[in-house]
């Protein structure tokens, strides 16, 4: 669906370079990284927005690189979703098919169908500073669908939003990328609460990308320590490692952690740490526990599981312990490539 | 003792401001009434004025002349404030300087810009000679004045119009279809039209007044403050005031619809 090949933008002091970067069709891929690390320039990049110093940019298997933005069929949405304040929702929605010289009344009719589509009918005639916030992505969704657009670009769409809101949208986003066959390339801080549902990662720091992969696999193997800090990975931890016998950072997935009273017995190889329960989250047959865990580094927040079954289970506020098995540790090298 | 200001002291707090405050109205309104009451003094004067073909045909040259500067001023200082509020380099406050130039110009110095550029030796005189156009002591010299003493009154509203409109709204809009100037007609412009509006009447409503620096250039044909300061050291001050009211009443009237117009009955919206 998307293709960068040889990317660079130099925009005097910054350069974004991006060797290779591909994304299949009705993905959902995420950008993670530290702010300045080039997040919304690599989105612009590829929008057409901001001229290239280098490389191919393919979109449906065709060479955009010299077209405009407004040829390349994709949509764009920022934080707060960018609605045109000065037009109604309708107005809205049938932008892109004015710009393609359809006339007033087939658009309407088309803008109103696409809002239909999204469950969204009713809005119309509303002015865009009335709507909610996932009556707003909506919106914004439809506008970029009734424009031929079936590549989304977000740019953080749900930073501005509170907790619950988010939670919402992000849930109504899944829905539509499912049904209507989307695909998604998403530029986020938040990456722990943006997880559910995502297919891809990638991980940029100063204009480059440092970790590449399936969304799942580098959660549970970060290839840095960088690439685990920014995709929000728990139970990131320093070690004292056997081999080559020099101080490591260490990471453990959560599925391997078990958070178990302190009465609890463990078994002689596994590795236990104790601390401090901060949560407790129920998940069906088991729970998801946060432990404070202080070390000489400062404190770690260990995340695992335990199973709601016993009278001797970890209590909020109380001493627990993290226990897992050695061989579930993986290494992080700090620089990428010596791990 | 109770720390924080007592109920009476709060309630005189409040009146000496409200007084404060409207200071500066009551010294508008009271020099208003001071004309209104002069002109009464000779009501003859005020209808012989009103049907005086000198002062009808200044009004009507003022009014012309403001609005056509203004015209300009929109044609050239929109593209112009749009540039500034998307432009971050170096030589952004040299242009934000220039601009704002003829605000703190004393306008005899406005003025002499003005007719340096545009006398028939002139550099801009030279070339607009060549197409037949003069400006000393002609209508278009009375336009180049007003529209040099406007400059920054509308470019400076506009420029703070579109600095509102977020840039993310004009991609999205590159994104859907539009080309830059599309995205600049029908999502900028729209936005900002408040400001540019309300920047457009401050600078007629300069350019209405100016004064010092259109004589520098065309004391003839008279605009209406060139009428009224040479009636005033020709024949005295009963003419003058009646000058005034008739100016004021037509130029009050103005400035009230289109103040309304530009904060009320602006309505942004595209059809569809």
């Amino acid at each position: 669906m998307l293709l960068c090949e040889g990317l660079r933008v130099n925009t005097g002091h910054f350069l974004l370079a991006i060797d290779r970067f591909s994304i299949a069709r009705g993905e959902h891929c995420l950008v993670i990284g530290p702010s300045g690390a080039g997040k919304s320039l690599f989105l612009r990049a590829i929008a057409g927005l901001v001229p290239l110093d280098g490389g191919a940019v393919y979109i449906r298997g065709t060479e955009v690189t010299h077209l405009p933005p407004e040829s390349r069929h994709i949509g764009l949405v920022f934080q707060h979703y960018s609605l045109f304040p000065h037009l109604s929702v309708v107005e809205n929605v049938a932008f892109g098919l004015r710009m393609r010289g359809v006339g007033t009344r087939e658009r309407r009719h088309e803008a109103v169908a696409v809002l239909e589509r999204l469950g969204c009918g009713a809005l119309r005639d509303r002015r865009p500073e009335t709507l909610s916030g996932g009556e707003q992505q909506r919106v914004a969704i439809a506008r970029a669908l009734a424009a031929g657009a079936d590549l989304l670009l977000l740019d953080e769409p749900f930073a501005a939003l509170d907790p619950t809101t988010r939670a919402i949208c992000r849930a109504e986003l899944r829905h539509f990328r499912r049904t209507l066959d989307l695909t998604v390339l998403e530029v986020t801080h938040a990456a722990d609460e943006a997880s559910a549902g995502v297919d891809h990662a990638i991980v940029l720091e100063r204009g480059e990308i440092v970790a590449d992969g399936l969304y799942a696999n580098l959660v549970n193997d970060p290839p840095s320590l960088r690439a685990a800090r920014a995709l929000c990975v728990p139970n990131v931890f320093q070690a004292t490692l056997i081999d080559p016998g020099r101080k490591g950072w260490c990471t453990v997935a959560p599925m391997h952690v078990s958070i178990v009273s302190v009465d609890r017995p463990t078994l002689p190889e596994s590795i236990v740490l104790a601390g401090t329960v901060e949560t407790i989250e129920p998940l069906g047959p088991v729970r998801r526990v946060r432990l404070r865990v202080e070390g000489p580094g400062g404190p770690t927040l260990f995340v695992g599981f335990t199973h709601n079954t016993t009278e001797i289970d970890p209590v909020k506020g109380r001493t627990a312990r993290a226990v897992f098995s050695p061989g579930a540790v993986c290494g992080l090298p700090e620089e990428d490539g010596k791990k | 003792m109770a720390s924080g200001m007592s109920r009476g002291s709060i309630r005189s707090t409040g009146i000496a401001l409200i007084l404060t405050g409207n200071l500066l109205v009551v010294l508008v309104l009271l020099s208003l009434v001071t004309l209104g009451l002069r002109a009464a003094e000779d009501p003859g004067a005020l209808a012989e004025t009103a049907l005086d073909g000198e002062v009808a045909s200044a009004i009507g040259i003022t009014f012309g002349a403001a609005a056509l500067s203004v015209g300009i001023l929109a044609l050239l200082g929109t593209p112009l404030a749009y540039i500034m509020s998307r432009t971050r380099n170096r030589a952004l406050p040299l242009v934000e300087a220039l601009v704002d130039l003829p605000l703190i110009l004393p306008h005899t110095i406005a003025g002499l810009l003005v007719y340096l550029l545009f006398m028939r030796s002139g550099p801009l005189g030279i070339i607009f000679g060549g197409m037949g156009l003069s400006f000393e002591d002609a209508f278009p010299g009375i336009v180049a004045a007003m529209l040099f003493v406007g400059i920054p009154y509308y470019v400076g509203a506009a420029r703070d119009g579109f600095t509102r409109v977020p840039i993310e709204l004009e991609l999205v809009a590159r994104t859907l279809g539009a080309g830059p100037a599309s995205a600049f007609i029908l999502v900028a412009l729209p936005l900002a039209g408040r400001e540019c509006l309300s920047g457009a009447v401050v600078a007629w409503g300069r350019a209405v007044g100016e004064f010092a620096a259109v004589v520098m250039i065309a004391y003839h044909p008279p605009v209406i403050s060139t009428l009224i300061y040479t009636r005033f050291t020709q024949y005295g001050l009963a003419d003058t005031v009646a000058i005034a009211v008739i100016l004021l009443v037509v130029c009050g009237t103005i400035i009230i619809v289109l103040r309304r117009a530009a904060l009320v009955l602006w309505r942004p919206d595209a059809p569809v």
